[in-house]
This record gives C-alpha cells, sequence and structure tokens, in this order.
C-alpha cells in the first residue's frame, strides 16, 4: 500500500477528530471535576460508545484474531467471559456513582484512601497503576507504528507512526479533559464497529462462499480449532489464568472505573451498560470471525499476530477497505491511549500529590496537562526501545491491576475491612504478580493471575480480621449507600 | 423496594451469576470437550454471554433516578 494513501486517510480521520474534540470544548468551565470528569454529565450514549472504545485497543482486531488463529474457540470464550464480566458493573456501577458524586471523589483510588482513612492505599494504588498502564499504553504506541510501517510497505518508519499516535492522544486528551476524550472516543468506536463489521462480511462472501460455507470449512479443516483445548494453546489452566483477571477489569482497571464517576444520572449509567454490552458482543464476535478467515486463508503464518495485518494488506481485502480498517485499528488504540493518559494524569494529581488540596483547580490542571504530556514521552521512549521489559508488564498489567480488587469489594460490602487489610493485600499482591511473571512461574500449574487473586483475598481479609476498622467512615459511607440503593431499587 | 427484598433480590442474582460464570469453563472444557462443530462451544459460549448481557441489563431495570 502506498503511503501517500495511509497518509490521505490519516489526515482526514485527524482531521474530524481535532474538529470534535475542538467543539467539545464549547461552554465547558474551568474546574477538576469539569477535566477529570467532564462535569460527572456525560449523556448515556456519548458514554456507552466512549466506554467501548477505551476498553476495547488495538488488542482485538490484532491480539485476540491472533489467539483464534492460533489456538481456536477459546479465544471466544476467553473475551466473552471477559464481557460477562461487566455484570460486576450492575452492582459496582452505581455505587461508584453514588458516592462519587456525594464525597467529590475524581479517582477510584481516592475513594478507596477515604473510606479506609488511608492516603497510602491511593498513593500504593496508584503507583501500581502507573507501573503497569505506561507499558500497557507503550504497547498501543508499538501497535500502530508496526501497523502503519507494515500497510506502507516500509516507507512510513515505526517511529513516525508512534509518533503520530501519541501527539494526536496527547492532544485529544488536553484539549477538553474527559469530555474531549469521551466525544473522540465517540467517533473512534463508531469507525471501529462499522470498519471491523463490513471488512467481515466483505471477506466472508466475497473470498469464502458466505457464513453456511465458511463454518462448513471450519468444521472440516480445522475442526479441531472449535472445541478447547483445540489445538493446546488454550488448555484449562492457560484460560484460567488469563480469563480470572480480565473477568475484574471492569472494576480493577482505573481508565474504566473512573468511568463510573462521569454519567449525568443512573439512566445514563444503564444506556452505558447496555450500549457497552451490545458493542461487546459484536466486536468480540467479529475480532474471532477475523482471526478464523485469517485461518482459512493464510493457514501458514509463523506468527499467529499476524493474522490481521496480512489479512488486511492481501490482494483479498480492497485498497480502501485495507486504509479504513488501519484507521479503525488505529483509532482503537489512541482512543485507548487518550483515556489511559487522562486517567494516570488525575491519579497523579489526585493520588500521588497528597497536597493536592493546597493547590487552586486551576494549577492542579496544568499539572495534569504536564503530566499527560510526560506520560506521552515516556510512552514514546518505552515504545522506541522495543523492549521485552515493556512487553512483560503490559502482559501482567491486567493481573497487576487486580490486586486492588478485595480492597473495592471490602469497601462497599464489609464494614470490617481494614486499611491494614487493603495495604498487604495490595503489597503482596504486587510482588506476588511481578515475580511470578517476571520469573514464567506457575506453581501448581496455576497461572500468575489466579495465585495473585489467591494471595490478595487471603491477606486481605486474615489481615481485615486482627486489625481495626475505620468504623465511622464505614458507617457513613455504608450507612449512606444502603438508604440511597433502597431508594434508588439497587441492587 | 425494601431492604430485605433487595437483599434477597440481590442473592439471587449473584448466585444465577456465579452458576452462569462457571457454566463458562465447565460446559466447553468438560461436557463440549472434544465436540468438534460449530454448534457445540462456539455456540455454548455465544448464548452464555447473551445470557449475561439479558441478565446485567435486567438488573440495571429495577433502577429508578
Amino acid at each position: 500500500m502506498n503511503s501517500f494513501y495511509v497518509y490521505l486517510a490519516l489526515s482526514i480521520y485527524v482531521l474530524i477528530g481535532f474538529y470534535i474534540a475542538y467543539k467539545s470544548r464549547q461552554g465547558m468551565k474551568q474546574g477538576v471535576i469539569e477535566y477529570f470528569l467532564d462535569n460527572r454529565s456525560t449523556g448515556g450514549i456519548v458514554s456507552a460508545l466512549s466506554y467501548s472504545a477505551t476498553t476495547y485497543s488495538a488488542f482485538m482486531m490484532i491480539g485476540l484474531a491472533g489467539f483464534t488463529y492460533s489456538g481456536g474457540v477459546g479465544a471466544l470464550g476467553f473475551e466473552l467471559i471477559y464481557l460477562a464480566g461487566l455484570s460486576l458493573v450492575a452492582f459496582f456501577g452505581p455505587r461508584f456513582w453514588l458516592v462519587g458524586k456525594k464525597y467529590g471523589y475524581v479517582t477510584p483510588y481516592e475513594m478507596l484512601g477515604d473510606r479506609f482513612q488511608n492516603k497510602w492505599i491511593a498513593i500504593i494504588s496508584a503507583g501500581t497503576a502507573c507501573v503497569f498502564l505506561i507499558p500497557y499504553l507503550s504497547v498501543q504506541l508499538m501497535g500502530i507504528g508496526y501497523l502503519m510501517n507494515g500497510l506502507s510497505g516500509g516507507e512510513i518508519p515505526y517511529i513516525v507512526g508512534v509518533i503520530i499516535a501519541s501527539i494526536l492522544a496527547i492532544s485529544w486528551a488536553v484539549i477538553a479533559g474527559m469530555r474531549s476524550v469521551t466525544w473522540t472516543d465517540s467517533l473512534q468506536s463508531l469507525i471501529m464497529i462499522v470498519v471491523s463489521v463490513i471488512i467481515l462480511f466483505y471477506v466472508i462472501y466475497t473470498q469464502l462462499g458466505g457464513f453456511v460455507s465458511f463454518f462448513g470449512r471450519l468444521e472440516t479443516e480445522y475442526s479441531n480449532f472449535l472445541s478447547v483445548p483445540g489445538p493446546g494453546f488454550f488448555n484449562f489452566q492457560t484460560f484460567l489464568g488469563l480469563t480470572l483477571p480480565w473477568f475484574f477489569f471492569s472494576i480493577s482497571n482505573p481508565q474504566v472505573s473512573q468511568r463510573l464517576f462521569i454519567p449525568k444520572s443512573l439512566k445514563a449509567m444503564k444506556t452505558m451498560i447496555k450500549g457497552f454490552l451490545i458493542f461487546g458482543l459484536v466486536y468480540t464476535l467479529v475480532s474471532v470471525l477475523w482471526g478464523f478467515s485469517a485461518k482459512l486463508l493464510f493457514p501458514g503464518l509463523q506468527q499467529a499476530d499476524l493474522a490481521t495485518p496480512t489479512l488486511l494488506g492481501s490482494e483479498h481485502v480492497p485498497l480502501l477497505l485495507g486504509l479504513i480498517a488501519m484507521i479503525g485499528i488505529t483509532a482503537a488504540a489512541i482512543s485507548t491511549v487518550d483515556s489511559i493518559m487522562l486517567t494516570l494524569s488525575s491519579l497523579i494529581v489526585r493520588d500521588l500529590m497528597q497536597s493536592r488540596d493546597e493547590y487552586s483547580d486551576k494549577k492542579q490542571l496544568r499539572i495534569g496537562k504536564f503530566v499527560i504530556f510526560i506520560i506521552a514521552v515516556i510512552g514514546i521512549i518505552f515504545a522506541s526501545q522495543q523492549l521485552d521489559l515493556i512487553a512483560t508488564l503490559s502482559v501482567t498489567s491486567s493481573v497487576g491491576l487486580m490486586i486492588v480488587v478485595p480492597t473495592i469489594f471490602g469497601a462497599f460490602f464489609w464494614r470490617g475491612a481494614t486499611a491494614a487489610g487493603s495495604l498487604t493485600s495490595i503489597i503482596l499482591g504486587a510482588f506476588t504478580a511481578l515475580y511470578l511473571q517476571f520469573g514464567n512461574l506457575s506453581p501448581l500449574g496455576l497461572a500468575p493471575g489466579v495465585w495473585t487473586l489467591i494471595i490478595t483475598v487471603v491477606s486481605f481479609i486474615s489481615v481485615s480480621l486482627f486489625t481495626e476498622a475505620p468504623k465511622k467512615k464505614a458507617n457513613e459511607f455504608l450507612g449512606y449507600l444502603d438508604k440511597e440503593l433502597e431508594d434508588k431499587n439497587i441492587l | 423496594m425494601k431492604k430485605d427484598e433487595l437483599k434477597k433480590k440481590r442473592i439471587i442474582w449473584v448466585i444465577w451469576l456465579v452458576i452462569l460464570i462457571i457454566s463458562a469453563y465447565f460446559v466447553p472444557f468438560v461436557l463440549l470437550r472434544g465436540i468438534n462443530q460449530v454448534e457445540a462451544s462456539f455456540l455454548y459460549w455465544t448464548v452464555f454471554a447473551v445470557a449475561a448481557i439479558l441478565s446485567t441489563i435486567k438488573i440495571t431495570t429495577y433502577w429508578s433516578d
């Protein structure tokens, strides 16, 4: 593909994105809540589209399609168990939203620190989130670098793709904070879903004889790919190790759990959940079917991650569709990166800088915007080095971020939960995740995610039983929630 | 809704969701193991996801602003 067409397609996407980002600034006031949380006034449809774009990164079209290519139908189960994890939001979503409004929380860790009356919970949680999410963000940038480089036949250097992606993410996060992020996310999520569906139908109907023939060929040519463990990758231990951390993604990852603070009403939150679930089901099925299509069309690829780039760069996909697919994948990556940048910026301003109350909103925002820039620079440096360390940390991110899950459960459902229990579980969990992942260890055949969950849960409960809970705050916090839950019929 | 009724509904929905999620491991890995057809694990996981989505949406329909 000629680099001219790649740049042309990108230019159109960038211009529309900037137009929307600037448009979102209109009527916006300057304040921390306005900037980081869109003044808690985001409508349901924008919340749904933005939640979808933030959650689904370039992993879906490249990584999940690759998983399907190499491991078969287990990839579908893995991603749909993640989607079913959204049922947690039906319980936690309104709780986050209610206490967020009542106590003015900006980040989920600020909420935990206040609930347990211990600032170290917020500091350590925010610190670990930075350790795991910056590499995750870098991997997204690397994905765009490889994609543009690959599709232009090497004419666009890898680092140019990384820098273009970083500039877009910084801009769309800085122009109007959460508002420009959610508005541009909405555009990007529509691009992602429309493009992926069009290409799937095009490939299946023009190259594979329609869905009946497609599934028929799968059953005859790759029958073992339709069951688990299938060709071998998705044995039960691997499957459990992958799915367990992802099941808790909606409450463990701050860039998505922070979104529980932004809907303007419970009705908007309902729309957000509904919209995301439908988006997620369609996008998952499409990504998996892309992987199966690549298997039938290019059975001999050495690297499974090349399934999608090979499909897009082949004669089976016309130039125009290949270009819009590249934009779709770029959009998926950038919408995740800018949301992570904005969330990390809020974590640094609100949780790591515990002296924030001494600063005016204006100063906090200035620091927040500067931090976004610094995060981007670190992301670019990591992406340019292409180190194994970054890839390992990125893979560990879903496990590493899971360490706050027992604390979140305790905050809402256990008056006896303590700050000591929370800190112990977070610290032990972080060490377990890093030690097992970097050591490539799976004691008793269980994956790092399983051990991390066991250790965080056991340490949280056992230490809480022997230490003193912040009873006054627990009663006030949960007493308020009990009353509101009853009034609003929240389960 | 009264507090006790909310609690009862919460427990029922949590039990149902836990069963549903366990089934997403048990059915494909045990009952459908080695059945190499689209109508087996592929279909089961899709139906499982639809059931989880409908259950989640149903829980949100109780909410009132």
